[in-house]
């Protein structure tokens, strides 16, 4: 019978020597493979191009005519839940996960993620939370909070709706969608 | 003075590159193009404040800022998985190096 592949979760992560020096110590010890990271997952791929795909043909359509917020709500209602399941799917495949490093970038933005979202979130707006979950679920948690505020803008907007010229707002979403899909598809090949 | 998209990109991708160390040559083919459309994103913004009339108001303007340092999280979370999938296949084919040695030695599969 095939050996079941644990995974190993770090919690605390004070230097990466050390994170990987504990790793090696005690992946021999429960006599398994190391898993640092959830396995591919089809649902997260099929949704996540899906929605690359209608959000493309939204921003298009609607960039066309400048339709704003208010007459675009359905397009909204129907994928922030689908978003939402996607992000709760990957936070209860691994609850107790982390994304290493994520809070600084190993140094790239030394004051934390969380001073630089505080930075570039005007008073009186929620500021979000520290991210949760393996690098996985914070993907999907970036990207579900990245079409929360798209919709917020296109909301802003007011008549002006969604310029065609404005490629930023599309952009900024599209990293996200895309920042989860290569990694899903890096999982895929066994990159 | 107006944003250059190319000096922002190399300032980003430096800064990626010294905080990615050993590791950045394994993703930088994923990483650097999506910092290039990123630095672009700055430019725009730039552009439809100060176009007239606006496209972008000041309160959508700053939503879009916010949104910026989420896609640079995105972009560096990814890249941060991508380096845990190439940590986690070296330890996996050390381990494997040295399973039949280790088994062998201790006379059960241990490893």
């Amino acid at each position: 019978m095939a050996r079941p592949r644990a995974r190993l979760i770090m919690h605390r992560h004070r230097s990466p020597a050390l994170w990987l020096l504990l790793l090696m110590l005690l992946v021999p010890l429960t006599g398994c493979s190391v898993r640092l990271i959830q396995p591919y997952d089809d649902a997260i791929e099929k949704t996540v191009s899906d929605f690359y795909e209608e959000f493309l043909r939204f921003t298009t359509v609607v960039g066309r005519t400048r339709g704003t917020y208010t007459d675009n709500r359905e397009f909204y209602d129907k994928w922030q839940p689908k978003l939402a399941t996607l992000t709760a799917r990957a936070m209860t495949a691994n609850p107790s996960g982390r994304c290493p490093s994520t809070e600084t970038y190993g140094g790239l933005l030394p004051q934390g993620v969380t001073a630089a979202r505080s930075a570039a979130t005007p008073s009186g707006v929620r500021v979000d939370t520290a991210p949760a979950g393996d690098c996985t679920a914070q993907l999907l948690q970036l990207l579900e909070d990245q079409f929360d505020d798209f919709a917020k803008f296109h909301a802003a907007q007011g008549t002006l709706g969604l310029p065609p010229e404005a490629r930023a707002p599309r952009e900024l979403v599209l990293t996200s969608v895309r920042a989860v899909l290569y990694v899903e598809l890096a999982k895929k090949q066994g990159k | 003075m107006a944003l250059d998209a190319d000096a922002l990109l190399s300032t980003m991708s430096q800064a990626a590159a010294n905080a990615f160390g050993q590791m950045w040559k394994d993703v930088k083919n994923y990483t650097i193009p999506e910092l290039r459309k990123l630095a672009g994103t700055f430019v725009d913004i730039e552009l439809g404040l100060a176009a007239r009339p606006p496209y972008y108001t000041r309160e959508s303007a700053d939503i879009l800022f916010r949104m910026q340092v989420r896609a640079t999280e995105s972009i560096l979370t990814a890249t941060t998985a991508l380096t845990m999938m190439a940590v986690e296949k070296a330890l996996n084919e050390i381990l494997a190096a040295v399973k039949v040695a280790i088994n062998q030695a201790v006379k059960f599969a241990l490893v």
